[in-house]
């Protein structure tokens, strides 16, 4: 009687260990989740400290980070735009305008990026916002697609005369 | 040494002549890199590259190669008005660079396919370990337990 009762607790224990062993090899790599990040920061390499008055051709620094969380090595390419208040810009739709600057990167599984980029506005405005897009390579159809992650920063740009 | 017959050497000189009056017609044909297709190579060298990551080949070396061909094609573009010849250079390089990643690719892959092979085969060994640890505790786990018991506390006298 006393030998069924340590049978069964013994084969509990098992069959736990069993499949909690089981479950952890078949899932050891895969992602469950997979995503990207887009981030853009300040000068200091911070959140913050975001120009926002500049004069017209002058010279700011950003810093672009990318991270590749998708289980796979990524190609990825970062559009930057000027729009304005107006613009439509969501995590389907890009800004419908030129990109004013790109770059690229090609990231491992969980490796990310860490860019300065250097960039200048030629015309004055005001509300203007600056928006920074990631596009994906997708081998299948061999074209970059919009990735649906994007950042923006708003700026004033006076002109550099008088 | 052997003297040519007469048509031979004949035949020779008119042959020689013709080259030399034709050469200068013929179009000197040069491969001229550009930024379009060393991209089109790094597009293709990374396929390749993320074909090989999906067998579970170890590609941060490959992925690091084409970043460099990336950096190679940025300056190769910012120098393209200014210094178009040391442009196409740079633009060659790069696509050296993506060639050799394509060719290095498959071999990542095979690796990549071998070490996932190796690796369900030990699943399969630990899975049929575990199985027959687990028979032989269910079996004689009960015994052993009584028999461990009944030592550790032969002291105990029954009163």
């Amino acid at each position: 009687m006393i030998d069924e009762e340590v049978s069964a607790v013994v084969l509990a224990v098992i069959v736990v260990i069993g499949v909690f062993s089981v479950s952890q090899a078949f899932l050891a790599g895969v992602v469950v989740e997979p995503f990207s990040e887009l981030a853009v920061l300040g000068p200091n390499q911070k959140i913050g400290d975001y120009p926002k008055n500049l004069t017209a051709g002058e010279n700011f620094t950003l810093y672009l980070y990318v991270g590749n969380h998708e289980g796979k090595a990524m190609y990825y390419r970062v559009y930057v735009k000027l729009g304005d208040q107006s613009s439509i810009i969501n995590e389907t739709t890009p800004l419908d305008a030129l990109p004013m600057a790109q770059y690229e990167t090609i990231l491992s599984h969980d490796q990310t990026w860490l860019e300065p980029i250097t960039l200048h506005i030629d015309e004055p405005g005001i509300n203007y916002r600056l928006v920074f897009e990631l596009w994906a390579y997708k081998s299948e159809e061999s074209i970059f697609t919009y990735h649906g992650r994007w950042n923006q920063i708003w700026l004033n740009v006076t002109s550099s005369v008088g | 040494m052997k003297k040519l017959t007469l048509p031979l050497r004949s035949g020779l000189l008119i042959a020689l002549a013709l080259t030399i009056v034709i050469q200068p017609y013929v179009p000197i044909v040069h491969a001229h890199a550009s930024s379009s297709d060393a991209y089109g190579k790094v597009m293709a060298a990374f396929v390749s590259v993320q074909e090989a990551d999906l067998a579970g080949g170890d590609v941060n070396h490959l992925v690091d190669r084409l970043n460099e061909a990336l950096d190679l094609i940025t300056e190769g573009d910012l120098m393209a008005s200014s210094n178009p010849s040391m442009a196409q250079e740079l633009y060659q390089q790069a696509e050296e660079i993506a060639s050799q990643v394509i060719l290095e690719a498959p071999l990542m892959k095979e690796e990549g396919i071998l070490a996932q092979q190796n690796s369900n085969m030990m699943l399969g060994v630990e899975l049929a370990i575990l199985a027959v640890l687990g028979f032989i505790i269910y079996r004689f786990g009960p015994r052993l337990l009584w028999n461990l018991w009944l030592r550790s506390h032969r002291e105990w006298k029954v009163g």
